[in-house]
């Protein structure tokens, strides 16, 4: 230490500017704003629009002739190496994917110069969300901030961003070419969370969401296997149109709290996925390349699911989008339809029709419940079944949770394909998510 | 180190009045000049213009054997808004066209109303009353509206007088009104977009700020089937068009009388043999496929005179390199009727420079053929 901080009435003087270079630094303007909230449903939300509109992104996924709305999404930034969340459903099966940020020239006009290229890392069907990179210069990247959507309750006020397919009055394909977009760029809603849907409730919007979304866009590939984890569902009142998808779901502090994903088409009914639940997938996403969904491979029959929605033909064709199997005869114990042989479950001695009494010691009796319970393990976590096959109590099965081993989850699709656990069409039907 | 100790008293004495000055600043600014108002006091400022428009026609009126059941006249009443204290009112076409009687309710007293003039380009009808002192809409800026500033529609859907819906500015942007063919209605450039409910009928209705100015007016909802996407005419661009209504008592539409039906590209190049990848004689730079291809010409109209013809491709206009139609239709709607434009075609493979002035649009097209739906600029 030097002779200056040694002698006492210099480090005083220098204790005493510290404290006021405390004092007026804390009570600056900048740092007290954070905890404002930047809109309300009385005053609007014009610095909000101007704060957050940089982390909107507008997603081309094919040419400009695509079908209204079906050719743009929408999409945000939340970090600054320029990764961006959107849906499944917006980057998914694109030939390529061209990019606008706000103030691009190329943002309201049609043509596709001056977009920048984005490229799709990851995706995770069971929440539709797809996270892509764009390949763009950092200073354009202004992350927003993801929010706690646990907080959210029904009532909050919420915004929601995005460029839906709107009608700028040309009317003519020809027309909409030499004139300008069929999009509205970055429109800002404002609205409030009107429910905040449990895993039931919230899987079967789910379903019937992908069961029609995706039985005409998935059926040359095949049937595949959706499950969905969806633990909890926001229906918002702010619109929700087609081009939205993608597109935050914000509070009041410019925090994203979901992913909006899909509109129901009547008047202000809007679904988003809440941001914790995309969490886990996009941290996996950017550290492994893909997502690691703990998974042991049980596929249950639905016991308090409600029956009045069942047919059996529909659910026949649907059940590959969900993941799960649904028949007509639906016990109302804990019963297994299946299990996937190459799954730890297997492994551990569950087989089919077996019935569970009780996981690490718990009576469950939703089929919901056990799935969300499943759902919140981490990888490599054990789970003690105790069931019961043909009356008789068993041993109870250890299970080690593990990485799902799907070929539609992100980049080890090839791996996967020609590997040992690759999609077995007879058994396809174990193919489970859970 | 001693040396320093000046340099530290220094940022010390600059850091204290500096912060004073920045807080001073930031209570100044908080602090508004204009009166804010809850949506209820908007409501209330907002509603003494409101008028209902009650139309009887003929009957079978309008009848068409190809939709008989179209709705030509006003059953119910619809939606007007007093302009001026003289008893003028706007309202939608649809409110007034083959009407016998009409009448303006307004505050409970029926007044008889008379058509002044009805502009199709514009989808406004302007309508006149025989009453003086009338509470006239309290015209507000729209130049200085923000995306995400809630907003108040008001109007009489249906009947439904005072009837009130709140939203949100949600893009600022350009849109066009439905015309009289039901697509060449006028551009609005940046006219707003609001995702307030609006009910059938509310067209013309005024949008509220939450100041209670009026900043705009209702044209339609979203074509598209999209919830919660309506198309609000700016305030300005309605004063402007009023304004000529009752002071001229004709509205500009700012028009050259050429239609536009194909986008330009690199296969139409080829065919039309017109090199790509061509320089620009005038400033040098290498241009890709630009330009605006001319599917027709209107007869009498002033491109017709100013010798435009099918085929030209326009390469700029006033100096600017034209990409899109809208690039053309953008500088010809900032100008008024009867200034000029000059134009770089190229015909033939050839560049030609015309000079047009611009002129009204034209009810009648004349005897052209138009592709579909072309729009005319």
């Amino acid at each position: 230490m030097n002779v200056f901080f040694r002698t006492p009435t210099k480090l005083a003087i220098l204790v005493i500017m510290a404290v006021w270079l405390a004092i007026t630094v804390s009570s600056s303007p900048a740092t007290a704003q954070d905890d404002e909230p930047l809109m309300d449903l009385q005053r609007g939300g014009t610095q909000f629009f101007n704060e957050i509109v940089p982390s909107i992104i507008q997603i081309y996924n094919g040419g400009i002739y695509a079908e209204q709305g079906g050719g743009a999404g929408s999409g945000y930034v939340f970090d600054r190496e320029g990764h961006a969340i959107t849906n499944m459903h917006v980057a998914d099966a694109a030939p390529v994917l061209e990019i606008a940020f706000y103030g691009d020239e190329s943002s309201t006009r049609e043509y596709a110069e001056g977009r920048w290229r984005g490229e799709l890392i990851a995706q995770d069907p069971a929440l539709d969300l797809a996270v892509i990179k764009i390949d763009a210069p950092a200073e354009r990247f202004h992350p927003v901030r993801l929010g706690d959507s646990s907080l959210m309750q029904a009532g909050d006020t919420v915004a929601t961003f995005g460029s839906p397919g709107g009608d700028p009055g040309w009317v003519d394909r020809s027309w909409i070419a030499i004139h300008d977009s069929w999009l509205e760029f970055y429109n800002l809603n404002l609205g409030v969370i009107s429910e905040v849907m449990d895993f039931q409730e919230a899987f079967w919007t789910y379903r019937d969401v992908f069961a029609s979304n995706y039985v005409q866009y998935y059926s040359r590939v095949g049937p595949r296997d959706y499950g969905s984890a969806v633990e909890y569902l926001f229906h918002t009142d702010s619109a929700i149109n087609h081009g939205n998808s993608g597109g935050p779901c914000l509070n009041v502090y410019g925090e994203a709290v979901g992913t909006n994903t899909w509109g129901f088409g009547g008047e202000n009914v809007g679904f988003s996925v809440p941001v914790n639940l995309l969490k886990r997938s996009v941290a996996d996403i950017l550290e492994y390349g893909r997502v690691r969904r703990p998974w042991c491979g049980i596929a249950l029959h639905p016991s308090h699911a409600p029956q009045g929605e069942l047919d059996t033909q529909w659910e026949i064709g649907a059940y590959p989008f969900t993941g799960l199997i649904w028949f007509d005869s639906t016990p109302d114990k804990l019963e297994i339809h299946s299990v996937n042989p190459y799954s730890p479950a297997y492994e551990a001695g569950l087989r089919e029709d077996d019935v569970i009494i009780r996981i690490d010691g718990e009576v469950i009796d939703n089929v919901f419940d056990v799935y969300s319970y499943l759902l919140d393990k981490d990888l490599d976590e054990e789970v003690v079944i105790e069931y019961e096959r043909d009356g008789v109590q068993m041993a109870p099965a250890v299970i080690t949770m593990s990485e799902k081993l799907n070929r539609y989850y992100g980049t080890n699709i090839e791996v996967l394909a020609f590997g040992p656990y690759s999609f077995d069409v007879t058994r396809y039907s174990a193919d489970i998510t859970y | 180190m001693r040396r320093y100790i000046p340099f530290l008293l220094a940022v010390f004495l600059v850091v204290l009045p500096g912060n004073i000055l920045l807080a001073q600043d930031n209570s100044e600014a908080t602090t508004l000049i204009r009166e804010e108002f809850p949506p209820v006091l908007v409501a209330e400022v907002g509603k003494d213009c409101l008028v209902t428009i009650e139309s009887v026609g003929l009957p079978f009126a309008g009848f068409s054997i190809l939709d008989p059941f179209q709705r030509t006249i006003s059953e119910f009443g619809g939606t007007g808004v007093i302009i001026h204290p003289d008893g003028y009112i706007i309202t939608a076409p649809s409110n007034v066209r083959d009407a016998e009687i009409l009448n303006v309710v307004h505050q409970g007293i029926e007044y008889e109303a008379t058509v002044e003039m009805i502009d199709e380009y514009y989808d406004l009808a302007l309508l006149r009353i025989d009453a003086t002192g009338l509470p006239a809409v309290n015209w507000g800026n729209s130049d200085t509206v923000q995306r995400g500033e809630p907003v108040v529609v008001m109007g009489a859907p249906a009947g439904l007088e005072e009837t009130l819906t709140y939203g949100f500015v949600s893009n600022i942007r350009d849109f066009r009104i439905v015309g009289p063919r039901g697509y060449d209605g006028m551009l609005v450039l940046d006219g707003f977009v609001i995702d307030a409910a609006l009910h059938s009928g509310v067209q013309t209705g005024p949008v509220y700020n939450r100041f209670g100015e009026c900043i705009g007016f209702v044209s339609r909802k979203s074509r598209g089937g999209e919830e919660d996407i309506g198309y609000i005419v700016p305030s300005n661009v309605i004063h402007h068009v009023t304004d000529q209504m009752i002071n001229d008592g004709a509205v500009c539409h700012p028009w050259l009388g050429i239609f536009i039906h194909y986008d330009y590209n690199r296969t139409l190049a080829l065919y039309m043999g017109i090199p790509i990848n061509e320089i620009d004689p005038e400033t040098g730079e290498e241009y890709d496929v630009v330009g605006i291809l001319v599917s027709g010409v209107a007869e009498g109209s002033p491109a017709a005179g100013a010798g435009i013809q099918r085929g030209d491709l326009i390469l700029r206009a006033d100096g600017q390199l034209m990409r899109t139609a809208k690039d053309l239709e953008e500088i010809i709607l900032r100008k008024e009727c009867g200034a000029e434009v000059d134009l770089v075609i190229v015909r033939s493979q050839e560049l030609r420079y015309v000079t047009i002035e611009i002129g009204d649009k034209q009810e009648d097209y004349g005897n052209i053929y138009v592709f579909g739906r072309d729009v005319s600029l």
